[in-house]
Order: C-alpha cells, then structure tokens, then sequence
C-alpha cells in the first residue's frame, strides 16, 4: 500500500466521524425548532447549526481528499509527491477542526471586532471558521493541489481525468479566498460569498466529484478508462455550462440587480438535464454488470448517488428554482430540504461508495456483502427521506402562510409557528433525523467490520501453507 | 401570485421534472432488458409530463418566457434517454469491439 493510501485512510477516517458530528449536531438543531427553549444559556441555536454546516463542508471536503490521495497513486503508478508535507498537513488539519469546534462551543461568539474574525468566527454561514484556521485549510488545499500537479509532473503523465482534476484545482483554490473577506457593505458581501458557496458546491465540487466517480466506477465495474473519460468531458461540460450561471438563483433580497433572476432561473432549469444523462448512464452501467459485483455497498450508493443527485437537485431545485417561486421560497425550509437532498444525492453517496471501495482494496477483502450495509442502506436513505418530505411540506407552509399570505412580517412569523403544518413537518424531520442517526450508528458498525472475514480466513490459509 | 397558485405551480414543476425522470428510467431499463411494456409505460410517462407542461401553461400565473423554456425543456426531454442510450452504446460499441450483449 501506497503511504498516500494510508493518508487516504486517515482522511476518510476523519470523514467519517465528522459525519457522526454533523448528525448530531443535526439533531439538536432538529429540536430547537420544536422546543426553542431546548439548552438554554448552555449551547444556543446558531452554535449547533454552526456545527451542523460546517462538519458538513468539512466531512464531504475530507472525503474528496481521501478519495483522491488512495487513487492518485493507483492512477499515476508511482507515491504522490510531497506525501510527508501532506500527512503533516492531516494533522494539522485535524488539530484546526478540534480546537475551532471546541472555541465554537465554549465561546460561542465574540465582539465585532479584529479578535473575533481571527480567533473566534468570522461570521459567514459555511465559511464561519476564524482567519487562522481558514488559512490552515487554504494550506492544506495549496498541498493537495501541488500533490496532484507534483505527482502527474513527476510519473511524466496526464490522464483525462487528472487533467480535469488539476484544471479543476485552480478555482477551487481562488474561490476559497473569498473566505477570508470582510466588508461592511452586506449586499457586496453576500454577492461574493455566494461565489465560493455556489461555485464551490455547483460547479468545482461537481467536478470533483465526477472525477472521483469515474475512477470508482473504472475500479468497481472496470469499465474502460476511454469510455469513462469520454463522458466525463461531457458530463463536466454540460454541469459547468449549466452550474456556473445558476448562481443567479441565490441573488434574491440581497439588493443584487433583477436581471441575475432570469439568468439564475434560465440556467438552473436547465440542471437537471445533465442529471437525467447521469441517471441513464448509471442504469446502462448497472446494465452491463447484470447486478452482479464483489462490492454490492459501494454498488448501491454509486446508485444512490446518481438518483438522489437527480431527486435532490433536479425534481427538488426545480420546485423552486424559477424567480416567481423562489421569490416566496427563498430561505424557507423548503430550501432547507432541497439542500439536504442535494447534498446528500451528489456528494454523501459518492463519498461512502468510495469509502466502501476503499476498505474492499485495503482488507483484501474477496467479496463486500452482509446484512449490515442494507440496514444502513435502508436506514440512512429512508430517514434522509423523511426529513427532507418534512422539511418540504413545513417549508411550503412557511412560504404560503408566512410569505405569501402574511407577507413576510414579524406577526406572519410568529403566527407559523403554530401552524399545525409548519410544525407538524419539523416533527417529522426530527424524528426521520433519528432513523437516519440510528442508520450512521449501522454505518459504522458495518465500515469496522466488512470484508474483514474472507481476508482473515485467507491468512490462516496462507499460514497453514506456509508452515 | 396567490397562494394557492405558489404551491400549486411548484408542484407542477416538480412532478414535471419527477416524470423526466421516470420516462428515462423506465426507458433505459426497458431497453436494457428488451422489455416492451417498460418502454410503452416510459412513453406514457412522457405524455404525462406533456400533460402536466400543458398545465403549467394553462394553469399557472408563470411568465410567458418561463412557458416557453418548458415546453422547449419538455421536448429536449424527450430526446434525452435515446440519445444517451446510443451515445453509450456507440462508446461501448468503439472501445469494447462491440461485446456488450444489451439491447
């Protein structure tokens, strides 16, 4: 094994027990929704939430880079270059996590000053983290990108795939100095905040993803690279094409010009286009294996991956993408659901299939299978479901009574919050949020122990031969 | 826009893209296993959300550009699943000597 490949494994690792954070701290936000009392003077709303976005953003990057430092070296046939800078980095890495999550909790907030923005939060959602851990994780981002290009210039070699991930690499890095902004104007702000949000989840993620995806499926179903790298072109072509301009569909009452809605709403109905491709790829690949693979987990959330991108993004987004919707809809749960959906769809599931690929390769394992990932499976999908339908019909009730009937006024607000259809959707979402955490719980009982057997009756074969 | 009209026309839109969804899986199953009944019933699909463009156009208070891009998308729809069947196949077809034995 490559010593990136044991980073890989640490990396995807942190992931996951960031994962377990964000659940957690999911559920708690669930239930301040209920009971607004809940933890009072001890942990308020927006620290849990803080904690929910973040170890989100933080667990799926963790899990982009896991993937990428376990098949760099399959892909490039020799060690990633730089990998000794890269496992010092993990730790830092980890060590700036920790010490943020732990300031997030016990300080919670500071002052509108200097000290705030550098040591305690710099205030914007996803991108809360103070100055110096921001700058830790752009150095941790400036690493990787020099593993890959190091690593490709070193093995004399650019495949399809690793050229798109290295072209992929320079926004990803620029975008996220818009981390690290702070202007008094909140019009300006937010116009440049949603260029990392946006571009990052939209455009560089997807491709990211995609990337990560062809090499799962060139090592799960070993389809051909030509094939694979074919429709990645195509693929990375019609979502950027698509992605880039939908940015327009955030630009509601922040003061940005009317003219970004119809170019928001034209290019976001266009998304799904390229999804119902990727479903239909999905299916013709399933197709040619007739269903039959050693890895049925890393299978089926390959699967889920390209329908819960579909579901999530495409039927989800549309909903309440065109400007005559999202004006009413904007900010509501009703995004809260469709961004759960998404993400989910596009990047948890891609993350575990690899994940479930990853320990297959690493435990020599000869097949993946066992009632436990299904339980997990069933588990995570179900609740994830649920708690989307709630937070769907409690955001459509919060769009038609508080936005539409009460025009968006503070009696409008306080009223919803004892709408039975407001509130009965909360309900649902808390306690779908609990399937789903008993689904993690499965998760990483499973994650601990498949494969393992074949690999371990394997050496006492080879050990009874032996001796 | 009323009230009314929000959810309804969101709804609209959501089952809109909901049935391109289920046209190009039914279609691709279909077509992987030869199964005539599934291609008819991703047809039937696809005139559903004919049916439910038609709606969006009748029924809902969307502006009339909004109405033209999804007759346009409904029609891009359409062609999407046997394009990208054949895309596929000729890309299988051109690297893999043509072995796949799917339809």
């Amino acid at each position: 094994m490559y010593r990136s490949q044991k980073l890989a494994l640490k990396y995807l690792t942190a992931a996951i027990v960031l994962f377990g954070v964000m659940t957690v701290a999911g559920l708690l936000t669930s239930i301040y929704y209920i009971r607004s009392d809940f933890l009072l003077n001890v942990l308020n709303f927006n620290t849990a939430k803080i904690l929910h976005i973040d170890t989100l953003i933080i667990w799926i990057l963790m899990g982009f880079l896991g993937s990428i430092y376990w098949f760099l070296p399959l892909e490039m046939e020799r060690e990633v270059a730089g990998i000794g800078l890269a496992e010092v980095l993990f730790w830092v890495f980890c060590a700036a996590v920790t010490i943020v999550a732990v300031v997030f909790i016990v300080v919670q907030y500071g002052g509108g000053n200097e000290f705030s923005l550098w040591f305690i939060n710099q205030g914007r959602k996803y991108v809360e983290a103070p100055r110096w851990a921001a700058i830790g994780i752009a150095l941790v981002l400036a690493v990787f990108i020099y593993n890959i290009i190091a690593t490709s210039l070193k093995a004399r070699r650019v495949t399809g795939i690793t050229g798109v991930l290295i072209a992929d690499m320079v926004p990803l890095f620029v975008l996220y100095f818009d981390a690290f902004a702070a202007p008094t104007d909140m019009s300006i702000d937010l116009f440049w905040w949603w260029w990392l949000v946006h571009l990052w989840v939209e455009a560089t993620w997807e491709i990211l993803i995609a990337c990560i995806m062809a090499w799962t499926l060139m090592h799960l179903l070993h389809s051909s690279r030509r094939i694979i790298e074919n429709w990645l072109y195509v693929e990375v072509a019609l979502v950027l094409g698509t992605g880039i301009l939908g940015l327009g569909h955030h630009y509601f009452w922040i003061g940005t010009p009317s003219y970004w809605l119809a170019i928001g709403g034209f290019f976001s109905a266009l998304e799904p286009l390229p999804l119902l491709g990727m479903v239909i790829h999905a299916i013709y690949d399933a197709g040619t294996q007739h269903m039959r693979v050693t890895n049925k987990p890393a299978f089926y959330w390959t699967l889920a991956e390209a329908f819960g991108n579909f579901i999530g993004a495409g039927v989800w987004g549309f909903m309440m993408t065109l400007p005559q919707i999202n004006l009413f809809s904007h900010g509501t749960q009703w995004t809260v659901s469709h961004a759960h959906f998404a993400f989910w769809g596009a990047y948890a599931c891609g993350v575990l299939a690899v994940l479930y690929l990853v320990l297959e390769q690493a435990r020599g394992a000869e097949e993946m299978d066992g009632a436990a990932w299904k339980w997990s499976f069933a588990l995570l999908n179900t609740g994830l479901f649920g708690m989307v339908g709630g937070l769907l019909v409690a955001g459509m009730a919060q769009a038609f009574y508080g936005r539409a009937i009460g025009g968006s006024t503070l009696s409008a607000f306080l009223s919803l919050q004892h709408q039975p259809w407001y509130t009965e959707g909360l309900w649902t979402r808390m306690i779908f949020g609990l399937v789903f955490a008993g689904g993690y719980v499965v998760l990483i009982f499973d994650l601990l122990n498949i494969g393992k057997r074949p690999a371990i009756a394997r050496e006492r074969v080879q050990q009874a031969a032996a001796s | 826009m009323t009230p009314q009209a929000l959810i309804f026309s969101s709804l609209l839109l959501g089952a809109f893209v909901l049935l391109a969804g289920l046209y190009g899986l039914f279609y691709s199953i279909g077509t992987l296993r030869g199964a005539r009944y599934l291609i008819t019933a991703a047809y039937g699909c696809w005139v559903l959300q004919f049916l439910v463009t038609l709606s969006i156009i009748m029924l809902t208070p969307l502006g009339s550009g909004w109405k033209i891009l999804i007759v346009a998308s409904c029609l891009v729809y359409l062609r999407i699943p046997p394009v990208t069947w054949r895309h596929l196949r000729q890309l299988h077809g051109l690297h893999e000597g043509g072995r796949l034995n799917i339809r």
